[in-house]
């Protein structure tokens, strides 16, 4: 049947809105994880200067960065990339991850400051909640977590310095001398009002590139700006001294930030009507990060040049509820998400209302919770091994766990469980991470065969990683105990890398 | 007691698992190639990653992306377009006949049409965002937006 031809307008869009929505579906989804190694085409197309930020003021909510699937799945094709950046990473944040005090070295505008530090848990639940799954973890930081200055003019123009630690270095963009040496710049496209542009060098023996964000300044104001500025002292992490004249003055100064973000990524399920996978059940999962500091910084400092103001950093969250959905994100960076199903919207709003920072108690209550729960969860298949006995419980659904069992100890698992707007792959494996008296089991159990590796991106080994293995019925089991050194293990599923375990939190920063 | 480990999640993973569907869809759409599409998707992605910790709102972000990205595809391969549009493009699917013929129909107008359609009736952008993302004003988005729904209509009646 072919369209009518004396359609409307509004029979025109209706039948193109219905063409689309059917014919975007044709469209296939890659499968594989991102994989920052695959180089495209396009890499040499200038896509109008979005690289740094958004401009649209009508999309999800910065903030609600939303959830994944839980397991952390990195391609090995990807490893070779990953090593070079997030090396150094994992150094900075060796340094700094564990002190839980935030300072900022030289506080000047209204920055954000006595953020809550902690991990965020809800103080209430509905009636009838239990804890499910779950846990708390710091995010492996991929990238340098630099001092910040943030200068201002009395006009629209902005300016961001970054100074990246050691071995981060920036490159491309046209060439600019700045300070007597050679940098890149990258100016703002023209045809993006108050877009930004951006400039970085590297100065001296050390340190790493010092990066610059600009916005309604041109090039060579920038270069003046910079060429006029000191540093403070030999330590160029210090940053600059801020100019006593001239259009710009300093708004903003963060030294590095000493507190490393917390998640929390938790289920709690009704045993009257289980969540053994998204669609079924009555259940609250939450996903909330603790603010973290030069990220946070930067995203507020970024709201200078998107929005002309930075917001109050007391100032109140944005909050969205719909009846089974709620996204809260705090100015300082803290952000909660959460799904619910078979909860009434009044009872989301007050669980979104009871989220505070978390005790050290507060988890471990909520872990024995959870854990008491996992290991009566029916058994389905054992094995003994040198270590430890090594167990596969199964609930029904997505609702199974792996647990490591030693003499007279109760079963300690980790859970497979679900995301709730994510359609979870069940890829026949389970796993378990668990420290027992300080040591590390990892687990593996699947329907085909399993290994664990001593492959780690972040924190390259040679030292080997012994499995102790066996099978149950259907089931093959493999265990190890990693060195204290290491800090992720590889899990191989039918001789194919399928995701990275993580060595399990143990030093909970909070109070 | 035992800690149970988390396994490590990331911001950027979070961002890649939510948006990478819709994201190859739209640049599906733009560019009506699924290897396009993909090749678009993956540039928009790597873009963001080496950016994280910049960008204030990594869907818009994205979004802007990948529709810049199409639109220098388009027109650097003008050529291309129209062979993969013949070969790959016009895939019926078995939904209502007439679908089929609107998509075909969609693949004849210009590009720059085609654009403003998809960005308005399938990304649901305002007139002020699609403008932004084109390079022009709210008022020419919503003049292109009515002259594609004229243009469409006549392609329809051929």
């Amino acid at each position: 049947m072919s369209p009518a031809p004396d359609m409307t307008d509004p029979q025109v869009a209706d039948l193109v809105v219905r063409t689309l929505a059917t014919k975007s579906r044709d469209a296939s989804v890659p499968a594989e994880p991102f994989d920052p190694t695959r180089r495209t085409s396009f890499s040499d197309v200038d896509a109008g200067g979005p690289e740094l930020m958004a401009t649209e003021p009508d999309a999800t909510p910065s903030r609600a960065r939303g959830h994944r699937r839980v397991r952390w799945i990195v391609p090995l094709a990807a490893a070779a990339v990953a090593l070079v950046v997030v090396a150094a990473g994992v150094a900075v944040a060796g340094r700094d991850d564990r002190d839980t005090t935030r300072t900022e070295r030289h506080p000047v505008a209204e920055q954000p400051t006595d953020t809550p530090d902690g991990a965020l848990l809800p103080g209430w639940m509905p009636e009838g909640l239990v804890p499910w799954g779950g846990s708390w973890s710091r995010p492996p930081m991929w990238s340098p977590e630099s001092p910040l200055q943030l200068f201002k003019g009395d006009g629209d123009a902005v300016l961001m310095i970054e100074l990246k630690p050691d071995n981060f270095v920036s490159s491309g963009g046209d060439p600019v001398t700045v300070r007597g040496v050679e940098g890149g710049v990258v100016p703002p496209p023209g045809d993006i009002p108050d877009a930004p542009g951006m400039l970085h060098w590297r100065e001296g023996d050390t340190g790493g590139s010092i990066d610059v964000t600009y916005a309604n300044m041109s090039v060579d104001e920038v270069v003046a700006f910079l060429d006029g500025l000191t540093w403070r002292g030999p330590d160029r992490q210090d940053g600059f001294v801020p100019p006593t004249s001239g259009d710009l003055r300093l708004a903003g100064d963060v030294g590095p930030p000493t507190s490393a973000a917390l998640t929390t990524d938790y289920l709690f399920g009704d045993p009257a009507s289980p969540p053994r996978t998204q669609h079924e059940g009555r259940y609250i999962w939450f996903q909330a990060q603790s603010a973290r500091g030069r990220q946070d910084a930067m995203s507020y400092f970024m709201s200078l040049l998107r929005d002309g103001e930075l917001p109050a950093a007391d100032g109140d969250p944005d909050m969205q509820i719909d009846p089974d959905t709620a996204v809260v994100s705090w100015p300082d960076g803290r952000t909660v998400m959460i799904r619910s199903r078979g909860v009434s919207q009044a009872d989301l709003r007050r669980v979104v209302d009871s989220f505070a920072p978390a005790t050290g108690q507060d988890l471990d209550r909520l872990a024995a919770a959870k854990g008491a729960r996992l290991a009566a969860l029916p058994l389905v298949a054992q094995a003994s091994l040198p270590s430890a006995t090594v167990e596969l419980r199964d609930g029904g659904g997505l609702d199974r766990a792996a647990c490591v069992h030693l003499p007279g100890r109760e079963p300690a698992c980790g859970w497979l469980g679900f995301m709730p707007d994510v359609e979870g792959e069940d890829l026949g494996v389970e796993d378990a991470s668990v420290l027992i008296d300080g040591t590390w089991y990892a687990l593996a159990v699947g329907t085909v065969p399993v290994s664990l590796t001593s492959e780690d991106p972040l924190n390259p080994t040679t030292l080997p990683l012994a499995n102790e293995t066996a099978t149950d019925g259907p089931y093959s089991f493999a265990l190890a105990l990693p060195a204290d050194e290491m800090q992720h293990v590889a899990l191989y599923r039918d001789g194919s890398l399928s995701y990275y375990l993580s060595r399990p939190e143990s030093d909970y920063p909070g109070g | 007691m035992a800690a149970e480990t988390s396994r490590a999640p990331t911001a950027f993973d979070a961002v890649y698992e939510r948006q990478l569907d819709r994201t190859v869809r739209l640049a599906y759409l733009l560019v009506r190639s699924q290897a396009v599409a993909e090749e678009l998707a993956q540039e928009a992605f790597l873009r963001l990653y080496e950016h994280f910790d910049a960008v204030y709102n990594p869907p818009a972000f994205l979004r802007t992306t990948v529709v810049r990205l199409a639109i220098t595809w388009q027109r650097r391969h003008r050529m291309e377009q129209h062979r993969l549009t013949v070969v790959g493009g016009d895939r019926h699917t078995g939904a209502e006949p007439e679908l089929d013929e609107a998509w075909a129909a969609l693949g004849r107008l210009t590009a720059e049409r085609r654009n403003v359609l998809v960005l308005r009736y399938y990304a649901d952008l305002a007139y002020e965002s699609i403008g932004e993302l084109l390079g022009c004003s709210a008022a020419t988005a919503r003049s292109r937006a009515r002259r594609a729904l004229a243009d469409l209509r006549e392609e329809l009646e051929r």
